[in-house]
């Protein structure tokens, strides 16, 4: 055996006793020890390679390549160990440092919450804008002449009596719909016209199923070609929107003096299938399956005719119109059994439908 | 209106249940509101029974024990209540089984004691619409006539009693009518032909198919008219044996038709007619009377009986009211009517209010022989105006204020005239009095074939077209052109006027469930506005900071206003007043949110709630002097009282809800909207914290106000922590809200911090301090921000110090501490020239 081969074999055999070595160490400064065992002035290795020059030159080559690569070796492993040592104490100590997550978090931040008016609301716009409708607002001190006349509302209609409309002077009332926008939408915008109107509408009645003052969104669409077809197709598409599911819409006749033909909207009853819910019937629509929502129907040529603008000729154009209580749909989605709860405003309320 | 059912299937009868009839009503446009059950849902079980004996129960003093004859193998014994209950009596019963209106079923029971085999029945119990106090008695045994206990009065008659029939043991139904469904329909105000049976009659027809049976009175023959003159002021006048009519007022009263009938013997109704009127709500009164309002019913047409012989000079005249006229009306009120009224009158003055309500004067009574029956047709504007003038709401009123055709009032005096005749014993004396108009032409429509599919989006064959319009009695032609010329019945003339009119009743009775549901094929994109998505983010940004958003009354008053303690003159006292309002509570529109906010508070801290935190975004309203319609503005309030931030065990001690809460969601929301809020704290509104209030200003100009209540008014509303406010125009946040932001490079050298502190007078702002710090000319100053207020040791009194962290920051190189330094002292020379400040320390 060369003296070469010697030296090749103690280097390999010093490279796997550190290695050993480095393996088990469990601290860092154990692995301090270690490294200045098997690389420190003093240990075996370097001196190894300080030997390397009394080989014969021929020699030299290759054992200084070995002994330089199981320094290099021995310097990784050391490294790494040392990356692992001071991952695993870092560990411990975060362990350490347990917090009690089960405590109360800090600072607590107070709970906001919407009413539901607005959240309602916010559902139906959304729901609008994605049928291809934008958003307008109207005023709610309103003229008669917006509010009724121009609404082919004329002077003999019940809806006019002191005993229903709030009046403000003869020719001005509180908007008891919100509807007068439709012809102030008409005046501003030129067709075609999609737009939502919500806002709200007061009428003279107060009890559990009344109140002064509710909210509405008001719809309208208008251009060339717009069917009683296409309100039952956006009316179904935002049922199902709103209350979910796959489920049906009627229509039924019905009269408002801004729309004709005129028809009342139901939706079918979204808590049960037959009015009976577990033997008893159904709370929701009281066994009678459908849930009236909404008054829609073709604009009438006379409102049309109110614009006055050329635009708007109902040899021209032609569309829908629609307006649902946004009350109603708060009612029937959260099961509000009275209408009063939305004025009181009471901090419990407000949480619970957050 | 209320409808019994079996009125209605007397004309027409598709063989359908009650149900199965509300649907095809319902779905044609005849909107079933309720079903009413008038009387028990099922005669079986109900029967005559004779008292023969009553004692006293033994161990109830109100209880009597009956034995009474039902017909059966022995008599019952039945516990009763009622103190009228005695031996002799022919008495309604309810034996085991039968089920009462309302649902209760008769079992076998025993009361205190006393077994009890059946019900003596009220005719309140029975649901038969008449007073009752006690049980209802058919008959007395012994009594001559066995028919209504004796007693002659019309008054006390049981309607629809059939006296011949009532022996032991018959079912209660052979005797009296016990009713049965009544239709409660909603007449929508275009169809006034629809307040007549017989109308309702022709819907079904045209919503079922099932045959419309003539009218009862088709064949009758009316008297011919007699010749009218013109008086001497022009007015058109008739006479006839009896009576004479002048018609002053045309216009307003388009015809007036009468028949006098002699020899009239008044007296109770028949059962029938008695039962039915009560079943459609009215109260029987006399044969006379209750034929007028029988008519009315079945015709849809109002009309009204006169006593002959006590209208006055036997002459009637019909005119508008001068100023201050009064009238004793049929309700027995003495009423001063408006000028321009459509009166009745006599020799002796108003009788009737035209179209509305008729006169004590002039009534039928049971010993009236001499009748006028009166039909007119009025202008229905006039009596609409009439009716809610004097707030007097009648079955007429409300049919003849929607305008009725003149050629209707023939039908109700044909109708009237058979039952006249049949139940009074009466005929006409003379020819018919008939002034005014008797027709006008028809309404006459084109109606094009693609009309229909061009306004429903789908097709409904001409020749169900056809079938539908005559089905409700409309002419139709069809020209073969594809044109239909439709002729308009008198009776439907007031709302099919127009093409669309007819399209609407083809879709309704064709049936609106077969309508495909298609979505508009061209519609846009629909979009939120930037304004509209600010609005939304305003209240998210105050939700999310823990404010619980309210929805408040628009209405207010002026006590509200008071407890705020503004002045006379203020600009929130500019409200819009409501001229009818519901209570004085809610009179006039809220010029400003804090009363609401303040009253929502109350209310939860009496409710035990009191850490409170408080959004509102909803409208307010400002009369403008000059301007019929109000100023309208979107305005944001807060309030916040309470506890902010509670103490927890990580972070102790509270939070208090404070002014400084409320302005540092001012900063907020003018960093989220990127608007430039300034707080202006010069004289506060007296509402506020003299200390602790201020104005907010947006580009110099005020659009609000920040800060504490003032504890005096705090207190009127029983809060007791100190509560903060904040009231801002959300329009004019909206308003100032600069467009989409462009991005701008930034460069990416570090910033460098100093702190200044520095001593001044109290009676300096902060804001004073910043501005000026900003304002000296120091490029390199990127923001000042005070992040403390010292007073006490080492600070004089009279002053305080505030320390000031400042930011540096060059855009082309990295800042040395030496040049920010410099640029420090060059911030403090300016505060020590400006606002007298002094560097501390
Ligand atoms: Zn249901």
């Amino acid at each position: 055996m060369s003296e070469s081969t010697a030296l090749l074999e103690r280097v390999q055999a010093l490279q796997e006793a550190a290695a050993a070595q480095i393996e088990t160490t469990t601290t860092a400064a154990e692995l301090e020890e270690v490294r200045v065992a098997v690389l420190g002035r003093k240990a075996e290795l370097p001196n190894l390679l300080r030997g390397v020059s009394e080989l014969p030159p021929a020699e030299r080559g290759p054992a200084g390549k070995a002994a330089n690569v199981a320094r290099g070796a021995i310097e990784r492993l050391l490294n790494d160990r040392k990356a692992e040592l001071s991952q695993a104490e870092e560990a411990k100590k975060l362990v350490a440092d347990r917090l009690d997550l089960t405590l109360p978090g800090a600072p607590q931040l107070p709970d906001g919450a919407l009413h539901v008016i607005t959240s309602t609301w916010r559902d139906i716009e959304d729901v609008f804008t994605g049928l291809g409708f934008s958003v307008l607002a109207g005023r709610e001190v309103e003229s008669t002449h917006y509010n009724f006349d121009a609404l082919n509302t004329g002077p003999t209609h019940p809806a006019r009596a002191e005993t229903d409309t709030f009046y403000v002077s003869d020719n001005v009332v509180l908007r008891t719909h919100t509807s007068p926008m439709q012809v102030r939408a008409m005046e501003i915008y030129d067709p075609p016209l999609y737009v939502v109107i919500p806002g709200r509408v007061y009428r003279r009645d107060y009890d559990a199923t009344h109140l002064p003052q509710f909210h509405q969104v008001e719809g309208l669409a208008v251009e060339p070609g717009i069917t009683l077809s296409d309100l039952k197709g956006t009316l179904l598409a935002f049922a199902k929107a709103i209350f979910g599911g796959e489920l049906d819409i009627r229509l039924r006749p019905h009269f408002f003096p801004f729309t004709e033909p005129s028809v009342e909207i139901d939706v079918a009853c979204f808590n049960c299938t037959d009015g009976w819910v577990g033997g008893d019937r159904c709370p929701v629509c009281r066994g009678e399956q459908w849930l009236e929502i909404l008054g829609a129907g073709q604009i009438d040529p006379n409102v049309l005719r109110a614009v006055g603008r050329e635009e708007y000729h109902p040899e021209r154009v032609q569309g829908f119109a629609f307006g649902m209580g946004i009350e109603r749909i708060a009612m029937l989605r959260s099961g509000i059994p009275d209408l009063r709860l939305y004025i009181e405003n009471d901090v419990r309320f407000l949480e619970q439908l957050r | 209106m209320r409808v019994p059912q079996e009125w209605l299937l007397r004309y027409c009868n598709p063989g359908l249940s009650t149900a199965e009839l509300e649907d095809a009503l319902t779905d044609s446009g005849t909107k079933v509101e309720a079903i009413h059950q008038h009387g028990p849902a099922s005669t079986d079980g109900f029967v005559v029974g004779l008292v023969l004996s009553r004692e006293q129960h033994p161990d109830a003093d109100r209880l009597g024990v009956c034995i009474v004859d039902t017909g059966g193998e022995e008599p019952a014994q039945i516990v009763c209540g009622a103190p009228n209950v005695g031996a002799g009596q022919f008495v309604p019963v309810a034996q085991i089984g039968a089920v009462m209106p309302g649902g209760m079923k008769i079992k076998k029971a025993k009361l205190r004691g006393v077994e009890s085999r059946g019900m003596i029945c009220s005719a309140k119990e029975l649901e038969l619409g008449l007073e009752s106090d006690g049980i209802l008695v058919l008959a007395t045994s012994g009594d001559a006539a066995l028919s209504f206990g004796g007693r002659p009065a019309a008054q006390d008659a049981i309607p629809g009693l059939d006296a011949s029939k009532v022996v032991v043991g018959a079912p209660l139904a052979s005797v009296l009518s016990l009713g049965g469904p009544v239709i409660e329909l909603e007449i929508t105000p275009n169809r006034p032909d629809s307040l007549g049976v017989y109308e309702v009659a022709r819907e079904l027809h045209a919503a079922t198919g099932a045959p419309l049976r003539p009218q009862k009175w088709a064949g009758v023959e009316l008297p011919k008219p007699v010749a009218s003159q013109v008086d001497a002021s022009g007015a058109p006048t008739a006479s006839v044996d009896g009576l004479t009519v002048t018609l002053t007022e045309h216009e307003r009263c388009q015809r007036f038709t009468a028949i006098v009938y002699e020899n009239v013997v008044v007296g109770p109704s028949p059962p029938w007619l008695a039962a039915r009127l009560v079943a459609a709500g009215q109260r029987p009164i006399n044969n006379v009377v209750d034929i007028t309002n029988y008519v009315m019913l079945e015709t849809g047409q109002p009309l009204h009986a006169f006593d002959l012989d006590r209208l006055g000079g036997g002459t009637l005249e019909v005119y508008a009211a001068a100023e201050g006229e009064e009238i004793t009306t049929l309700d027995e009120e003495t009423r001063k009517v408006p000028a321009g009224t459509m009166l009745i009158k006599d020799a002796d003055g108003p009788t009737s209010i035209g179209g509305v309500m008729g006169g004590a004067r002039s009534e039928v009574l049971p010993t009236t022989t001499r009748v006028a029956v009166e039909v007119a047709t009025w202008h229905g504007p006039s009596i609409h105006a009439t009716s809610w003038a004097l707030a007097v709401r009648s079955e007429a009123s409300s049919r003849n204020e929607k305008g009725l055709p003149v050629e209707q009032a023939l039908d109700a005096q044909k109708r009237a005239l058979q039952l006249m005749h049949e139940l009074a014993g009466a005929t006409p004396s003379g020819p018919m009095i008939d002034l005014g108009t008797r027709s006008v032409p028809a309404t006459v429509l084109q109606l094009p074939g693609p009309f229909c599919k061009r306004v429903l989006g789908y097709d409904v064959p001409e020749r169900r077209q056809i079938e539908l319009l005559k089905a409700i009695d409309l002419g139709v032609e069809s020209s073969g052109t594809g044109v239909l010329t439709v002729t308009i019945p008198p009776r439907r003339r007031n709302d099919l006027t127009r093409p669309i009119d007819l399209v609407e009743e083809i879709a309704r009775l064709d049936g609106l469930g077969n309508v495909p549901a298609t979505l508009p094929a061209l519609r846009p994109a629909g979009v939120l506005t930037d304004r509209q998505k600010a609005d939304r983010s305003l209240l998210d940004l105050l939700v999310g900071r823990g404010l619980s958003e309210v929805v408040g009354w628009s209405f207010g008053n002026t006590t509200q206003l008071d407890r705020l303690g503004l002045e006379a003159g203020h600009p929130l006292r500019a409200a819009v007043k409501i001229r009818n309002p519901m209570s004085s509570e809610l009179g006039q529109l809220r010029t400003t949110l804090l009363p609401s906010l303040l009253e929502i508070a109350e209310r939860n801290v009496s409710r035990g709630f009191k850490d409170l935190r408080f959004v509102e975004l909803g409208t307010t309203y400002r009369d403008q002097p000059g301007s019929e319609l109000p100023l309208e503005v979107r305005t944001l309030g807060v309030l916040l009282t309470g506890e902010l931030l509670p103490s927890t065990w990580a972070t102790p001690g509270s939070a208090k809800a404070d002014a400084l809460a409320a302005t540092e969601l001012i900063r907020a929301i003018g960093a989220l909207l990127r608007v430039d809020l300034e707080i202006e704290q010069g004289t506060p509104p007296v509402y506020l914290h003299p200390g602790r209030g201020a104005t907010v200003l947006l580009g110099g100009r005020e659009i609000g106000v920040v800060g504490e209540l003032h504890p005096r008014i705090s207190a009127q509303y029983d809060l007791t922590d100190p509560v903060a406010v904040l009231e801002l125009s959300a329009d004019a946040l909206l308003d100032a809200m600069p467009g989409r932001v462009q991005y701008a490079p930034f460069a990416g050298f570090p910033p460098v911090t100093q702190d200044l502190a520095v001593v001044i007078d109290d009676g300096v702002p902060a804001k004073a301090v910043v501005s000026a710090a900003r304002g000296s000319g120091s490029a390199l100053l990127r923001d000042v921000r005070v992040f403390d207020v010292y007073r006490g040791a080492g600070v004089d009194e009279g002053k305080h110090s505030l320390a000031l962290r400042l930011t540096f920051r060059a855009e082309d190189r990295t800042l040395t501490e030496e040049e920010a330094t410099a640029a420090r002292n060059k911030i403090l020379k300016t505060l020590q020239a400006q606002v007298g400040a002094v560097a501390r320390g």
